[in-house]
């Protein structure tokens, strides 16, 4: 009750202070700041307010593993992904698909329709289809608003709190030649706090399990085999759960034993409805040799 | 000729070991209702050859070669410790194609995290990759995939 009082009171501050256009480089420090605040104040978040976050975010991921590179794989997987995205029912975004260089086997989404999956990842599939259930799975978290909606519950209440003390911080320092590097700072550690919440500490379980169904769905819906969702977590599951390469999806994702588990009568019953099954093992062979 | 010397490479070196988890038929297609070869029994080794929807073709020890259910099989963790079933060396040893590995760091971890800074560069990089809808058209239909409701002719 009285945290919630103390953020009202910044976030009104914040709202009061944000036509002091803040910016770093070419970011608008302000509109992250206020589109963090948003999410605590309100209970609905603007598609305009999930996009500055989402790139924001997108950014901070790609300040943790760089770009692979290799233009024709990244064109490939943005082919696949934005095929499956107008499956989703988020028409209204525009999405962005990319190959971290990272031999950690993980896959990200960040909210308004940025979308990575590791290299290391990549490397363990072996057909199309298997790599669009990895995306599917993706794009159904964004679709499903998971990433806003764990931004806003509880356990995230400590960081929003944080940020909107650091925010407040950085609309309200002195001016002066380190104002610069005040306000990176403040914009630099409000993204690290969303990227920790999301990224470090991953979504619910509930929220895995929902994002798997409706994958199946969207894999369905698009063409493809929708057993390769299955097939990708039967790989996963002959990991070692102290492989360091899984560290951090075993973290932040249930087993994938018990997801298999929870998808398989999905994908029963959608078998019954799914009369297109393609899993263009060839298409992917070329491409992963391009 | 070489797109397809390429996937044959992957599919034989994507050939994945496993063990049942369960005692389970044979069975001689990928369907409850064809024949049975014979029952395995729980812990058999098998080598997974092929994937069809919820089924996996095995092959084990006495050369029977028949059809399981997927999730009767356990796969073994040896299969992607050291990066890709070892495809990539494969493809470029048989094609000479420039198939690279990841150099790229693991690590996804809070350190990681606090360290990082924003990278738009990156970001406005990855915006480009982005295609034209005509060429997400010409690749849905070359994959003979499913067009959404509103594109389909």
């Amino acid at each position: 009750m009285k945290k919630s009082f103390i953020i009202g009171v910044l976030i009104i501050l914040l709202i009061g202070c944000q036509s002091t256009g803040l910016k770093v480089g070419n970011w608008d420090v302000g509109k992250i700041v206020n589109a963090g605040a948003t999410l605590i104040d309100s209970q609905s978040t603007t598609v305009e307010e999930e996009i500055t976050i989402g790139e924001n975010l997108a950014s901070m991921l790609l300040g943790v593993s760089p770009l692979y590179n290799n233009n024709q794989q990244q064109i490939y997987v943005n082919m696949i992904g934005n095929h499956l995205a107008s499956h989703a029912r988020r028409n209204e975004l525009k999405w962005y698909f990319a190959i971290l260089d990272s031999q950690e086997i993980n896959a990200f989404a960040a909210p308004g329709g940025y979308v990575f999956i590791t290299k290391g990842l990549l490397d363990m599939l072996s057909s199309e289809a298997e790599l669009a259930a990895v995306l599917a799975h993706e794009i159904a978290h964004t679709e499903l608003s998971h990433q806003i909606k764990s931004i806003k519950s509880g356990d995230s209440q400590n960081a929003l709190s944080d940020i909107a003390f650091a925010s407040v911080s950085a609309y309200q320092g002195n001016t002066g030649a380190s104002q610069r590097d005040q306000d990176y700072a403040q914009y630099a550690q409000t993204l690290t706090s969303f990227s920790l919440e999301l990224y470090t500490k991953g979504l619910s379980k509930d929220d895995e399990f929902a994002a798997d169904e409706e994958a199946a769905f969207i894999l369905s819906r698009a063409g493809y085999d929708i057993y390769s969702l299955a097939s990708v977590l039967k790989k996963l599951e002959s990991f070692a759960a102290d492989d360091f390469a899984l560290a951090s999806l075993y973290k932040t994702h249930p087993k994938p034993t018990e997801r298999l588990k929870k998808v398989s009568p999905i994908l029963t019953k959608l078998e019954q409805t799914t009369s297109n099954w393609q899993t263009l093992s060839e298409r992917f062979a070329h491409n992963m040799s391009q | 000729m070489t797109t397809n010397l390429v996937a044959y490479i992957i599919l034989v070196c994507t050939q994945l070991s496993g063990e049942l988890v369960a005692p389970t038929p044979l069975y001689s297609q990928p369907s409850n209702a064809s024949e049975h070869f014979s029952q395995l029994d729980k812990q058999q080794a098998v080598t997974v050859e092929e994937r069809y929807r919820a089924w996996y073709r095995v092959h084990i020890e006495n050369q029977q070669t028949g059809w399981v259910r997927m999730l009767s099989v356990k796969l073994h963790s040896e299969i992607n410790q050291q990066n890709s079933f070892g495809v990539i060396e494969t493809i470029n040893a048989f094609t000479g194609t420039k198939a690279t590995k990841s150099t790229g760091v693991r690590g996804f971890d809070e350190m990681s995290f606090q360290r990082a800074k924003p990278n738009p560069l990156a970001l406005a990089k990855m915006q480009l990759f982005a295609p034209k809808q005509q060429a997400v058209n010409e690749f849905v239909i070359e994959g003979n995939l499913t067009q959404p409701l509103g594109e389909q002719q």
